[in-house]
C-alpha cells in the first residue's frame, strides 16, 4: 500500500480555490474552437449537446468526490494502488501520466498554432514554447501553492474577456437559432462527445484533493466550478451560433477569436491580436497544473524528487512539440487526446465507483468488528 | 594591548598608568581624551572622559566639583553626592574604554580595586525635520530623526500603551549598532515576531550601514527587484502599521524605520489615504495602482504596436502617428529606449544636484531637450507624451524603492516588446505575476489579497471603506485581535 500523503496543515489550500482552479483548467485552447466543433455535429441544437455533456460532467464529478471521500486524503495513485495492488496501480497511474503529458503537449502546440495563425506566422515555434515552458517551470518549481496562485491570478487577469462578447451579442440574428430541435439523438450524442473533449481538465481534482483544507466543501465547490465552465461554454456557443450564419461558422476554425475580430476600441482597432496574446494567460494555468500533475504522479510512481520530473516534463515537451508542425498534425493529435480524455476523464471515475462502494462496506464491517 | 586586557585584576594601579594606558592603547593617542587629577588630603583621584561625548558643563558642576569638594575620597561618598543614576563599577580596561565611548565619565581613586563610571552622554540631535521622500500634504509632516532615542520617543508618544514592546538587538561585530524590534504584543502575530527575532539573531555582519541596508540582510529574497520590507521615514505610518499587527525595526543612526510583513499593495498606500475622507482615499489609491500599470505598459505597448501590430492602431491615430514617425530614423525600440534613458538621466541629474539647480535641470531637460528632440526628428511627439506620462505615473508610488523598481522594470519590458511584440509583453506580465506570487515577506505571502485570495482585505488594500465598515484589521497580517472596534449599531 502506498504511503499516505501527509500534507501539513499550513501547506493546505482553501477549498474555495477549486471553483477557480478547476474552471481555469477546463477552459483553455479548446474553447476557442469549440462552437464550430459542436456545430458540425449537432447544428443549431448544440446547446442540447452541451447540456447532455454537462449532466455527464456533474455525475462524473460526483463519482470522483465519492471515490475520493472513501479514502482519507489519498490521491489517484493511492486509490488505484489500494484497489488493484501496487504494480497494477502503478501501471494505471503511468497511463495517466502519459495522458497528462499528451494533454500538456496538446495545449502547448495549440497555442503555438494560435500565435502562428493570428500574430506571427513566421515566429519559430521553439521560441514560443521556450517562453511558455520557462514560465511553467518557474511557477511549478515554487510548489503547488504557487501553481494554484498562478491560476487564480491569471483567472482574474482574463475573466473580463467575457465582456468582449457584448458587442458581438448585439449582432446576433435570431433566425440563426431556428428551426430548433432538428438534430437526431445520434448527432446530439456525438456533439456531446465533442463537448466533453473541451471540458476535460477536471482530473486535477484527483490530485489536488489531498492538498485541500475543508474537505466537506470540496463537492460543492467542484460542482460550482463545473457549472461555471458549462455556462461559459454554453454562452460562447450561443453567441457564436447567433453571430455567424450557418455555413460561415463551419468555416471558422476558431470562431471565438474570429468573433472578437470585430471589436474595436478607440485605442485598439483590432482587439483580436491582443486577445490572442492574452490567451497566453488562459492556457498557462492548464500548462502549469498539467505539468504539476504529471510530475506529481511520476514522483508517486517512480519515487525521487518532484523537481527533476518537472524539468524532465518541460524538456520532453520542448522536444516533442517539434513533431507537430502542421495544422493537420495538431488537429489529428488533439482529437486523439480528446478521445483519450473521454476514457480517462469520464469513464475511469465511473468504473472506480463500485470499488469504492465495496471498500466502504468492507471498512464499515471492519469498523463494526473492531468495536 | 592584549596583554593588559588579559590581566584579571588590572586594579589597583597608579592613576598615571591608567591614564597612560587609556590614552595610548585604547584611544590611539586621541586628543579628545580629557582627564583631571584631583588631590584630596593625599589621596589622588582621576576623572577621565571623552570631551565631545559628554555634557561637559554637567561634568564640571556635578562630578568634578563634588569630587574636589569631598571631605574624604571613596566611592560611597561620590555615589551619594553625584546626582546621576546608573553608576557602574568596572574592573577591566576594555570595559572602561567601551563606557567612555558611550559617553560615561570614569572616576578612579588610587589604590581602589575598581573604578566607577557615571553616564553623562551628550546626544546632539537634529530637530525632527519635515519628511522629504514621503511627503504628505495632509497629515503629520514630521519624519524620523537619526537617533534611536528620539525615534523611540516619537513612537511612544504616538502609541501610549503598555503593550508596546521593544526588544533590543546589537547587530554588527566590528561596529555594533543598536536595533530595536518593535511591536504591539497584544496585536502582532507571534510567528512574524519570532521570525524577525530569529533572523536578527542569526545575522552575522561586521556593521549595519542603515536600516535600508539591514533590510537587505534580513529580507526573504535578495534577488528580487521588488522591496519586501517597507522602509519609511514617517513615524505615523510606522505606528499605523504596528497597530495593524505588523512588526517594526528601528536602527540607531538611521532616519528610516522598517516595517514587515508587507504586501505588494502596501507600497501604494500612504497614511494620507486614511487622513482624507474614504472616497478620496479610495480614488487616489486606485489611481496610483492604475498609474503603476500604465507606467509599466504604455511604452512597451507603443513599441509593440509600431513594430509588429500596426493593425491595432486606429485610422485617425495612424495618420498623425505616421506623420510624426516619418522623420524618425530609428526603429521604435531604439527610439523608446533612447527617450526612456533620457528621462532617467534627467531624473538622476535632478536628484543629485542641489534643489535649486535641480529644478532648472528639470526644466531644461524636460522642456528644452524634449522639444529639441522632436524637432530634430529623433523621436515622435506621441512617444514623448507616452514616456512623460509613464515617468509621471511611476512617481506616484509613495515608496521610493517601489517607484524605482517600476521604472527599471520598464526597460526589459520595452526590449521584449521590441523583439516579440505582444507575446513579449504578455510573457513578461505572466513572469512578473508568477514572481510576485512566489515572493514572501517575512514568510507571509506578498501578493495578498489577490493570492491568497482574501476579498475581506480589499478594504485597506485596493480601496478604503468608511470607518463604519472598516472595523477589522487586515486578515492577511494575521493579527491576534482582528477587530479594531465593535461595529456600531446604526
Amino acid at each position: 500500500m502506498p504511503e499516505n500523503l501527509n500534507i501539513p496543515d499550513h501547506k493546505k489550500l482553501k477549498a474555495i480555490y477549486l471553483v477557480i482552479v478547476l474552471h481555469t483548467m477546463q477552459i483553455g485552447v479548446g474553447i476557442a474552437g469549440h462552437p464550430r466543433v459542436v456545430f458540425l455535429e449537432s447544428g443549431r441544437d448544440s446547446f442540447i449537446s452541451i447540456l447532455i455533456a454537462a449532466i455527464a460532467l456533474h455525475i462524473v464529478i460526483a463519482c470522483i468526490v465519492y471515490v475520493l471521500r472513501s479514502f482519507d486524503g489519498q490521491d489517484l495513485h493511492g486509490i488505484l494502488a489500494q484497489f488493484f495492488g501496487k504494480w497494477f496501480g502503478k501501471l494505471i497511474t503511468f497511463l495517466f501520466i502519459i495522458y497528462f503529458f499528451l494533454l500538456f503537449i496538446s495545449v502547448l502546440v495549440n497555442y503555438i498554432e494560435f500565435v502562428h495563425a493570428f500574430i506571427f506566422p513566421d515566429m519559430s515555434s521553439w521560441f514560443i514554447s521556450l517562453c511558455l515552458l520557462s514560465l511553467v517551470l518557474y511557477a511549478v518549481l515554487g510548489g503547488v501553492r504557487v501553481a494554484v496562485g498562478a491560476c487564480i491570478v491569471f483567472f482574474f487577469g482574463s475573466v473580463w474577456m467575457f465582456g468582449l462578447l457584448i458587442e458581438p451579442i448585439t449582432y446576433i440574428q435570431y433566425d440563426n437559432y431556428l428551426p430548433m430541435f432538428e438534430a437526431s439523438p445520434r448527432e446530439l450524442m456525438s456533439g456531446a462527445l465533442k463537448t466533453s473533449y473541451t471540458i476535460i481538465g477536471f482530473e486535477l481534482l484527483w490530485f489536488l484533493y489531498p492538498y485541500l483544507k475543508d474537505k466537506n466543501k470540496v463537492h460543492r465547490y467542484s460542482q460550482l466550478a463545473m457549472s461555471l465552465t458549462i455556462l461559459s461554454v454554453l454562452f460562447i456557443t450561443f453567441v457564436s451560433i447567433g453571430f455567424y450564419s450557418n455555413n460561415q461558422l463551419e468555416d471558422k476554425i476558431w470562431p471565438l477569436l474570429s468573433t472578437i475580430k470585430i471589436i474595436s476600441f478607440p485605442m485598439f482597432e483590432r482587439f483580436d491580436i491582443v486577445t490572442v496574446a492574452l490567451w497566453m494567460i488562459i492556457i498557462l494555468p492548464n500548462l502549469i497544473l498539467f505539468c504539476w500533475m504529471t510530475s506529481m504522479s511520476a514522483k508517486r510512481v517512480f519515487g525521487g524528487k518532484e523537481n527533476y520530473y518537472m524539468i524532465t516534463v518541460c524538456s520532453l515537451a520542448f522536444i516533442a512539440h517539434y513533431f507537430f508542425d502542421s495544422r493537420y498534425n495538431v488537429n489529428f493529435f488533439t482529437n486523439y487526446v480528446g478521445q483519450a480524455g473521454v476514457i480517462f476523464g469520464f469513464v475511469v471515475p465511473i468504473l472506480l465507483v463500485p470499488f469504492a462502494m465495496y471498500y466502504r462496506r468492507k471498512g464499515a464491517k471492519q469498523h463494526a468488528k473492531q468495536s | 594591548m592584549k596583554r593588559r586586557f588579559r590581566q584579571s585584576s588590572y586594579f589597583p594601579c597608579k592613576i598615571e598608568t591608567l591614564q597612560q594606558d587609556l590614552f595610548t592603547d585604547f584611544f590611539n593617542s586621541s586628543p579628545d581624551l580629557a582627564s583631571k587629577t584631583v588631590n584630596v588630603e593625599g589621596q589622588k583621584a582621576l576623572i577621565i572622559y571623552m570631551d565631545y561625548l559628554v555634557r561637559e558643563e554637567e561634568v564640571y558642576n556635578h562630578i568634578t566639583s563634588k569630587v574636589q569638594g569631598a571631605k574624604q575620597l571613596d566611592y560611597q561618598t561620590i555615589e551619594s553626592e553625584v546626582p546621576v543614576t546608573d553608576i557602574m563599577e568596572l574592573k577591566t580596561l576594555n570595559e572602561i574604554g567601551g563606557a567612555l565611548i558611550e559617553g560615561y565619565v570614569c572616576v578612579y581613586i588610587e589604590k581602589e580595586k575598581h573604578c566607577i563610571v557615571i553616564p553623562v552622554p551628550r546626544i546632539d540631535q537634529r530637530k525632527p525635520a519635515k519628511a522629504e521622500t514621503e511627503s504628505l500634504i495632509f497629515g503629520p509632516q514630521i519624519s524620523f530623526s537619526d537617533s534611536i532615542d528620539v525615534n523611540m520617543n516619537f513612537i511612544h508618544k504616538r502609541l501610549d500603551t503598555k503593550t508596546l514592546t521593544a526588544e533590543k538587538f546589537i547587530i554588527g561585530d566590528k561596529i555594533p549598532s543598536e536595533v530595536r524590534l518593535i511591536y504591539l504584543s497584544d496585536i502582532a502575530n507571534d510567528e512574524a515576531v519570532q521570525e524577525m527575532r530569529s533572523r536578527l539573531n542569526s545575522l552575522q555582519v561586521d556593521d549595519v550601514l542603515d536600516s535600508s541596508a539591514l533590510t537587505q540582510y534580513v529580507e526573504d529574497n535578495s534577488y528580487s527587484i521588488f522591496p519586501q520590507f517597507l522602509v519609511t521615514e514617517l513615524p505615523d505610518r510606522f505606528c499605523y502599521s504596528l497597530k495593524e499587527g505588523r512588526v517594526g525595526l528601528l536602527v540607531d543612526k538611521s532616519p528610516t524605520a522598517v516595517i514587515a510583513p508587507v504586501s505588494f499593495l502596501s507600497f501604494f498606500q500612504t497614511t494620507e489615504d486614511i487622513y482624507t475622507r474614504w472616497n478620496m482615499g479610495s480614488f487616489i489609491r486606485l489611481m496610483r495602482l492604475v498609474g503603476m500599470f500604465l507606467s509599466i505598459i504604455l511604452t512597451p505597448l507603443y513599441v509593440a504596436a509600431l513594430t509588429y501590430h500596426y493593425e491595432i492602431i486606429p485610422d485617425a491615430l495612424l495618420v498623425s502617428l505616421g506623420h510624426s514617425r516619418s522623420r524618425v530614423p530609428f526603429p521604435p525600440l531604439l527610439e523608446a529606449l533612447i527617450l526612456e534613458f533620457l528621462i532617467e538621466l534627467i531624473r538622476e541629474a535632478g536628484a543629485r544636484l542641489p534643489t535649486k539647480v535641480g529644478q532648472t535641470m528639470g526644466i531644461v531637460g524636460g522642456i528644452v531637450v524634449g522639444q529639441a528632440v522632436v524637432q530634430a526628428g529623433f523621436t515622435s511627439n506621441i512617444l514623448i507624451i507616452i514616456v512623460a506620462l509613464s515617468a509621471l505615473a511611476s512617481f506616484t508610488a509613495p515608496s521610493y524603492l517601489m517607484g524605482s523598481a517600476i521604472r527599471i522594470l520598464r526597460f526589459p519590458l520595452i526590449i521584449l516588446a521590441g523583439f516579440w511584440g505582444f507575446i513579449g509583453i504578455m510573457f513578461s506580465f505572466a513572469f512578473i505575476s508568477i514572481h510576485l506570487i512566489r515572493q514572501r515577506s517575512l514568510n507571509f505571502p506578498y501578493f495578498v489579497p489577490i493570492y491568497p485570495f482574501q476579498p475581506r482585505d480589499f478594504d485597506n488594500s485596493f480601496i478604503r471603506l468608511p470607518f463604519l465598515w472598516s472595523y477589522k484589521r487586515a486578515y492577511s497580517n494575521r493579527p491576534k485581535k482582528i477587530r479594531r472596534f465593535k461595529k456600531p449599531n446604526r
